[in-house]
């Protein structure tokens, strides 16, 4: 892949500033540094021109064969409280448990999430290619967050007011989950792109939880990060996709900001456009659906919410690019006017999105 | 001095609120004091940010100096801009408004 900036051959072309945005989402270091690049030099040389190779090409990860097992990778740091990562390692996979109790959650947590993505959709890790599970705990003082850096996962403490713990499995789900969308061709992470990528780490999150607590649909919460937040607080959760809008109500954090229907839809510019507060909408359309089929949620549904994030291949995608996908991918797996098929259609109707 | 910070991001809560001098304590006000002269804060801004990380934290930091004729400064950057000393900074600023809101609150 060449890099080029300004003209060449008298021809002058302009990669527009979405291109730029997948090439930094989208490509490998090279790639990610050539956008960088662009950016400095579309600011730097107002009105020339750059042209540039595309974005890696899309490439859904490859899947396990029936017969193979695959194994997780896991490796637990500590953060000693500073921001650095990944910080001193704790444990390694297949050592045993350390004096460390969120080190031996995000370990436990890791190893749950990879079995449910190889044992039901075949995949070998986050790459599809058995990457390595980097998780550092103890990061930051009091951090109330955890976040997914584009290699590793980082878990803060909590301040233990706001929040009481950060390694709960459906989060350690989520953060895990944002790793799958980025080897999937990514979402890029603002507006309607950015919500569903943030949907798809909370739907993967709490099947992460059902999976591990062997739940049928009926019988789940729904919640995401259930029981982190902290004794002050009156809420139950960061999240509900049963309800949203309802997982919390306090004085200090406000009211759940999360809309369940389109016509609720939030357009803001805080939040990277509202990437936490809109994907209620797509969370209530799984939890619909799931609710319709029955069962174990990430089977079916599951199944057909995965299945879209290796086929969609639009890094912009809208709500109504991946409710589409959805219908799509349940008529391929469970054939033309099948019920799972209807139920699918019928989920984003009731969330205020035909397809 | 008066700091008004607003973080949003991260796993979806937002926090924000207004500290007054008296919530501020004097190491504090030191370390904001020569962020802003040393161009610590300035510097996040400008630095770029990580387009793979999800939920980073975004901090809206607005700082008013006790000095004559001051105006408040605002910056904005997220987790993945920030040095490790802002980082830090951040985490404290962070513990002092949850201490002056829940003061406020009760």
């Amino acid at each position: 892949m060449s890099s080029c900036c300004g003209p060449v051959h008298g021809m002058q072309c302009i990669v527009p500033p979405h291109m730029v945005e997948s090439m930094k989402t989208r490509g490998d270091e090279t790639v990610r540094k050539m956008a960088e690049e662009m950016e400095v030099a579309a600011e730097t040389y107002r009105g020339d021109r750059v042209i540039a190779s595309p974005a890696r090409a899309f490439m859904a990860a490859p899947t396990l064969s029936d017969a193979a097992e695959a194994a997780p990778k896991r490796e637990v740091y500590d953060g000693g409280r500073g921001a650095r990562l990944p910080g001193t390692l704790l444990r390694s996979e297949g050592e045993d448990p350390v004096d460390d109790e969120a080190a031996n959650a995000a370990y436990e947590g890791a190893g749950i999430v990879f079995e449910l993505y190889s044992r039901q959709y075949r995949r070998d890790s986050l790459d599809g290619q058995g990457m390595s599970l980097v998780s550092t705990v103890h990061h930051r003082r009091g951090y109330n967050n955890a976040y997914w850096n584009g290699h590793q996962m980082a878990y803060g403490d909590g301040d233990g007011v706001l929040f009481a713990k950060m390694t709960e499995l459906s989060v350690i789900g989520h953060e895990l989950s944002h790793g799958v969308v980025q080897h999937s061709g990514g979402l890029i992470y603002r507006d309607q792109s950015g919500a569903l990528n943030e949907s798809f780490a909370d739907v993967f999150g709490s099947l992460t939880l059902q999976y591990h607590k062997k739940e049928k649909a009926a019988e789940a919460s729904w919640l995401v990060g259930e029981g982190i937040l902290g004794p002050e607080i009156a809420g139950d959760a960061l999240r509900s996709m049963k309800a949203p809008g309802e997982a919390y109500n306090d004085a200090m954090l406000g009211v759940d900001p999360q809309p369940y229907h389109m016509d609720l839809y939030v357009s803001t510019t805080s939040d990277n456009g509202g990437v936490h507060i809109n994907s209620g909408i797509p969370n209530h359309a799984f939890y619909l659906l799931a609710q319709y089929l029955g069962g174990f949620a990430w089977e079916r549904a599951g199944q057909i919410w995965y299945d879209t994030m290796q086929a969609i291949d639009n890094p912009h995608a809208t709500f109504v690019d991946w409710a589409d996908t959805t219908v799509r991918m349940a008529t391929k797996r469970y054939r033309s006017g099948s019920r799972v098929a209807k139920m699918t259609r019928r989920a984003w109707k009731l969330v205020g999105i035909s397809v | 001095m008066e700091i008004r910070l607003d973080i949003t991001g991260g796993m979806g809560i937002r926090l924000s609120g207004t500290l007054p001098q008296e919530a501020i304590s004097e190491s504090l006000s030191r370390a904001v004091e020569q962020a802003v002269d040393d161009g610590s804060l300035a510097r996040c801004e400008s630095a770029p940010a990580n387009p793979q990380m999800a939920d980073a934290q975004h901090y809206e930091i607005s700082v008013r100096l006790d000095r004559p004729g001051a105006r408040a400064e605002t910056f904005s950057f997220d987790d993945s801009q920030a040095s490790g000393p802002v980082l830090d900074l951040i985490d404290q600023l962070t513990a002092a408004l949850r201490t002056w809101l829940l003061k406020s609150r009760s």
